[in-house]
């Protein structure tokens, strides 16, 4: 298959003042991922505590209190949280993106890459612990609401919370990196509206675990929507080419010739 | 840094400076990569196949051998198919193999036996490693996806079942429970019911061919790795889709929504669909 990279385009700037500086800053990243840690850890703790205790009886009014609360909180908040980040970008986007330095792309190119780190580690709690997590809940309880302990925790939070993460991801892209300003991203687009979808796809698995089947095999057809879904995670591959293959020409442009490594 | 680095730096062209920028980005796709393997291989195998991984009295010889080696293999094949097209590293399957063992390890610990209160030897995570190792040996060694998919997804299908034999033999030692003969894995399942799987939807052996003896695991075997093959083909299929990388230009209307100025480079698309650049 041929793969296609970011034709360049000449930048109107090359700045050498960026030898010998850092292009990358991790410590927003580590402290996302420290505060996102915080909050899943919060989450199995919690459900640790007050899931078997509290949880099993949707009419009850300890569950009302103990999960319905959670939940009538952690919505709106990270639903919220991603409304303030999704405005505070847009509201500071580049208007003049066409015309920014060499140097200033390659910054904003490894700023999209820490994007994607946050992206994908919110990806993988619900992909993998929480999701798998589900089963165990579910193998054990036979199901008496939609909003159970576990799906209060895996559905709407995790789901949202990477749903924030994938936006922000395409808003931060699309409002100050030329080439997806110029040009609709196919693989960044499938990569966060795909997995995104899992939310809306809850709609057909409650209908179907309300009208057709209470118990839980989770190989069943009624869940395949989740995997085929998540499956456009592996858009990132493309991405990986449009990004790489522009961050290459740009350590060139910014990095100085390689006889200056002499 | 060895010679080999330093000749390949060489004919990258780049300064030092830029070449520190490189491995910094390396390490950052290593680890965005990994993530997304962890979490795409986690999510496909748990909704398709998942059912027979976590209990031992599912590890049966009829649907257990046939659906985890079909299940896993996609991804694995996906991302064989993404790191060779994309940076001829024959490490896709080995890694999303390799990362699915430590996710359901994880899981399991800390779900399965921490929350849910399940003993750990009943849910015990088979392994598909070998036959990943084996599925990215045969890529590196002929190099073609035709040829890994006809003897690397046989051979994958085929290794399923002897790789996890090694801790699977001690659960299927006969017992005697209640005046009959059962093996240690129906003991433990019996002893901690599924609310959610109760015996009248759990699927296991339902098969006729018991007079066979113990043939019936190699004709799963077998069957496992006849369909191997064809799903190697479309998820290495679907792989090489994910590296399309196009984009399509933005209308004028929405740049003008955007707030953006046009501009000589800003009038060009990025890519004209469809033409390399």
């Amino acid at each position: 298959m041929s793969t296609h990279v970011v034709s360049s385009v000449p930048s109107p700037q090359v700045s050498s003042a960026a030898a010998g500086r850092s292009m990358f800053n991790f410590v927003p990243v580590a402290i996302g991922w420290g505060l996102l840690l915080a909050v899943y850890a919060s989450y199995r703790l919690y459900q640790g505590a007050f899931a078997f205790e509290y949880g099993l009886d949707a009419t009850s009014p300890e569950f009302a209190r103990y999960w319905m609360t959670l939940f009538k909180v952690e919505v709106p908040l990270i639903f919220g949280s991603g409304l303030c980040i999704w405005t505070y970008l847009w509201f500071t986007r580049d208007r003049d993106v066409a015309k920014i330095d060499a140097e200033t792309e390659l910054r904003r190119y490894f700023s999209l890459v820490a994007w994607f780190m946050m992206y994908t580690f919110s990806f993988l709690w619900i992909a993998s612990f929480f999701g798998e997590g589900d089963a165990t809940w579910h193998q054990t309880v036979i199901r008496d609401t939609a909003l159970t302990p576990s799906h209060i925790v895996v559905f709407y939070a995790c789901v949202p919370l990477y749903i924030v993460f994938g936006v922000s991801s395409l808003l931060y892209a699309t409002t100050r990196i030329p080439a997806f300003a110029r040009g609709y991203s196919v693989p960044l687009i499938m990569a966060v509206l795909g997995p995104g979808l899992i939310l809306p796809n809850l709609g057909f698995n409650e209908w179907g675990h309300a009208f057709w089947m209470t118990e839980e095999i989770f190989s069943h057809p009624l869940h395949w929507g989740f995997p085929i879904l998540g499956w456009t995670g592996l858009a990132l591959g493309g991405l990986f080419i449009q990004v790489v293959g522009r961050m290459a020409e740009l350590f060139k442009e910014v990095g100085g010739p390689a006889s200056d490594a002499a | 840094m060895n010679l080999n680095d330093l000749a390949i730096l060489k004919v990258s062209g780049l300064s030092p400076q830029a070449i520190k920028w490189s491995r910094t980005l390396d390490v950052l796709i290593v680890i965005v990569a990994a993530f997304l393997i962890w979490a795409v291989s986690h999510i496909s195998f748990l909704l398709l196949g998942g059912d027979w991984d976590f209990f031992i009295d599912w590890k049966d010889r009829q649907y257990w051998i046939l659906i985890i080696p079909i299940t896993t293999i996609t991804m694995a094949a996906a991302f064989q198919a993404i790191f060779w097209n994309l940076f001829r590293l024959p490490v896709g399957a080995t890694a999303s193999l390799l990362l699915l063992l430590v996710g359901t390890w994880i899981v399991r610990y800390h779900s399965w036996q921490g929350l849910a209160f399940f003993p750990i030897s009943l849910v015990v995570p088979g392994t598909c490693l070998m036959g990943a190792l084996v599925l990215d040996a045969v890529l590196v060694l002929s190099r073609s996806w035709l040829v890994t998919g006809a003897f690397g997804a046989v051979l994958y299908g085929l290794l399923f079942y002897p790789s996890n034999w090694i801790y699977m033999a001690g659960y299927f030692q006969p017992v005697q429970n209640m005046g009959d003969m059962t093996s240690v894995a129906d003991l433990i399942g019996y002893t901690f019911p599924r609310a959610g799987t109760p015996e009248y939807i759990r699927i296991i052996e339902r098969g006729t061919l018991r007079t066979f003896g113990d043939t019936p695991t190699w004709v799963s075997a077998f069957f496992s790795a006849f369909a191997c093959i064809f799903l190697y083909y479309l998820f290495w299929g679907l792989g090489v889709l994910a590296c399309n990388s196009r984009f399509f230009p933005v209308g004028d209307r929405f740049k003008s929504i955007y707030g953006g100025k046009s501009g000589a480079a800003d009038s060009e698309p990025a890519l004209k669909p469809g033409v390399p650049s």
